[in-house]
């Protein structure tokens, strides 16, 4: 009986502490450095698997994704063309006006492990962990958008939270008028909703919701959700507005962990990659 | 009673890994909500086995592992085994005497309370509502009782564990 009230007392003191104390963030961290492994061990098979299947693809199956994946470069670097343009005229503008200058992103790809967590929450594990420089609260974007935040980590894997998790909140505004809400997850993949809207808000269906960088999480202007539905009920206060995540989370395999305001080294490193290919091509 | 010294006390972690790996093995989503509460089954079978070995602060231990994992606040789980392995502590002799189904049926009635524990925690601490089908563990749990039994009860008396 004596055990059972020291146990009980530790866990009501730990539920308490969570989140208040730094302390408390070390011990989770400290346990997950022993449960890593673990998690690790069971991601081997299906990473096995995936190696196993790159292994065996045909070279014509090569060739030809090959043939794809450099189309794609090249479009996608003819549009980065236009973008760089566009950035150093942003920056002149800002520059004009007196406003605060954008800041250059470090990024890292990280892959989520195959492991499965809570059914009832939106839970990823990455293989990136603090040895990484991953931090907690970091944004975390796939090829399309916005996917969710870090939310613990380790030494070498942390745990991400998706948008569409019940606890999961972003601030965001309408790409189209800057109109700013706030859109909370649902518990189901697919779906999301704007909370407190007022029913005359100017948001129409088909509208894309990017972050407002209000918060100070994520970065201003990432693409987040989609306006699927509207619901006015002149009884309510508020609108009924239905998104859908932009990116795919129901099949996210890659990842992106953003650095805000760390610039980055990528763009440099890129032209001295390429020059250095070119020299040995030259040669 | 003489305490017997500890032999084969490996096998109880290398038991309680497997049942995490079990817990962490990637299944559809329409399936999930059913996977068994495999640490909970691991957790009640050595505390009825071995009761002066697996108590519960080792339970508490478990408890925390799952708080992670499943990214509870910490403490959550661990107060939910706490009370479980109690239980289980309290009930080992009868429990010993029961037929296989029947201690399924005793299983379902112990993680009742552990479930509606855990439901009570999590609705106070992030105030998030879930229902029923956070039940639905409990059943496939008493469910695949037998089996975890006989497999851990093969393991300790092959290692002959003490």
């Amino acid at each position: 009986m004596g055990h059972l009230m020291l146990a009980i007392s530790i866990s009501l003191a730990l539920i308490w502490a969570d989140g208040r104390y730094a302390i408390v963030e070390y011990a989770r961290s400290t346990l997950h450095a022993v449960l890593s492994p673990v998690q690790l061990f069971v991601n081997t098979p299906f990473e096995l698997a995936d190696w196993l299947d790159e292994g065996t693809t045909s070279r014509s199956e090569l060739l030809q994704e090959n043939a794809l994946l450099r189309d794609k470069v090249m479009i996608l670097e003819s549009q980065l063309q236009r973008s760089v343009a566009l950035e150093t005229e942003n920056i002149q503008l800002r520059n004009l006006l007196g406003a605060v200058k954008r800041s250059d992103e470090k990024r890292l790809v990280a892959e989520v492990l195959s492991v499965d967590s809570d059914p009832f929450s939106h839970l990823v594990t990455l293989n990136r962990g603090r040895l990484n420089g991953v931090f907690k609260g970091q944004p975390v974007l796939d090829s399309r958008g916005v996917i969710g935040q870090v939310v613990h980590t380790s030494e070498l894997v942390c745990q991400v939270l998706l948008l569409t998790d019940r606890v999961h909140s972003i601030p965001v505004r309408v790409s189209r008028n800057g109109v700013r809400a706030i859109a909370v997850g649902t518990g189901k993949l697919d779906e999301m909703v704007l909370q407190h809207v007022p029913d005359t808000a100017d948001i129409i269906v088909g509208d894309i919701l990017i972050t407002s960088g209000l918060g100070q999480r994520f970065p201003d202007g990432y693409p987040v959700a989609e306006v699927v539905s509207i619901h006015r009920d002149p009884g309510k206060a508020f609108a009924d507005i239905v998104l859908r995540p932009i990116a795919q989370l129901e099949r996210i395999k890659q990842v992106l962990l953003l650095w805000p305001n760390i610039p980055s080294e990528l763009r440099a490193d890129e032209m001295n990659n390429a020059t250095a290919n070119e020299q040995e091509g030259e040669l | 009673m003489t305490i017997q010294p500890a032999t084969g006390r490996w096998f109880i972690s290398f038991s309680l890994i497997w049942l995490f790996v079990l817990a962490m093995i990637p299944i559809p989503d329409n399936l999930a909500l059913f996977r068994p509460g495999f640490i909970a089954l691991g957790v009640i079978y050595w505390c009825i086995a071995l009761p002066y070995r697996f108590g519960i602060f080792q339970a508490l231990l478990c408890g925390l592992f799952i708080d992670v994992q499943l990214n509870y606040p910490l403490g959550c789980h661990g107060l939910a085994m706490s009370i479980l392995a109690y239980t289980c502590l309290l009930i080992n002799h009868q429990f010993r005497m029961f037929a296989l189904w029947q201690q399924a049926g005793v299983v379902f009635l112990l993680l009742l309370p552990y479930h509606l524990i855990l439901l009570w925690l999590l609705q106070l601490t992030k105030g998030v509502d879930i229902g029923w089908d956070y039940f639905i563990p409990a059943v496939t749990s008493a469910a695949i009782w037998p089996l975890i039994f006989m497999i851990l009860r093969d393991g300790r008396r092959r290692f002959k564990v003490t």
